[in-house]
């Protein structure tokens, strides 16, 4: 792992088209700013990980009998009370700032 | 008769679903793979006889990877998936509601407790066969959204 010391501030770059700034420093946080291409895909690590958990739990899942109760529950309420329907509903991450 | 390659219908047997019949044209092709099986890039949507409306997303190369998903929406009505516009380009599609939705199930070792991950969606597009699993960064929707049973 490549170590660097960086004040407020100042930035690291990665290749040539990945920008870090260090934006605040406090006591236990540190707020950075990242300028990267769109098709990065960045993201907190641990909300990857917490997913990847998830796949793995369900692929050892199998067909748990709790999966055919699940089924069990949906052709008991009757498909009919179920739309597809997407209404808009703007969430936003409260932490995440997209700052130009 | 002309029989085209993509007619011809192949087997695979899952340790989980048992025999899975399906033809060369119903692969999904995951070009990043499903997070935490990036290796895996073929999927195909598999239905048993019995667990409707679940179905199981299970990898060509590996069929014992098999993970049950289900519409979202049926759980949900207001779920409101918000993935960036790159990520539903990548798969062909121009917007959100063209791609076909599901949502990982998952049952919890110590609880039981049966959830849906609504914050990392399964995207397809049944057209062209293209599929992605995005982390939805945009929202706080949980992880582990519990159903009642």
């Amino acid at each position: 792992m490549l170590i660097l010391t960086r004040k407020s501030g100042e930035s690291v770059a990665i290749g040539n088209d990945i920008n870090v700034t260090i934006l605040r420093v406090n006591c236990r946080k540190v707020r950075i700013g990242i300028e990267a291409p769109r098709h990065v895909t960045i993201l907190r690590e641990e909300i990857y990980k917490n997913i990847r958990e998830e796949n793995i739990q369900a692929v050892r899942d199998g067909m748990h009998s709790k999966l055919s109760a699940l089924a069990q529950h949906f052709k008991s309420q009757n498909s009919s009370s179920c739309k597809e329907q997407v209404e808009n509903r703007g969430s936003k991450d409260e932490e995440t700032d997209h700052e130009k | 008769m002309i029989t085209t390659s993509c007619d011809a219908r192949r087997k695979l047997l899952s340790p989980v679903l048992g025999e899975v019949s399906f033809r060369e044209n119903e692969i999904i092709l995951f070009p990043e793979g499903l997070i935490g099986f990036e290796e895996h890039t073929g999927f195909l949507m598999v239905d048993v006889r019995g667990f409707e409306p679940i179905q199981w997303i299970m990898s060509v190369d590996d069929p014992a990877i098999s993970l049950p998903v289900i519409n979202p929406f049926l759980i949900h009505q207001q779920y409101d998936p918000q993935p960036t516009r790159d990520e539903i380009l990548c798969i062909g599609l121009e917007g959100i509601r063209q791609a076909r939705l599901y949502t990982v199930v998952t049952v919890s070792d110590e609880s039981s407790q049966v959830s849906i991950n609504l914050r990392g969606p399964i995207l397809i597009n049944d057209v062209r066969k293209l599929g992605k699993q995005v982390v939805l960064i945009h929202s706080d929707y949980s992880l582990k959204y519990p159903i009642n049973l």
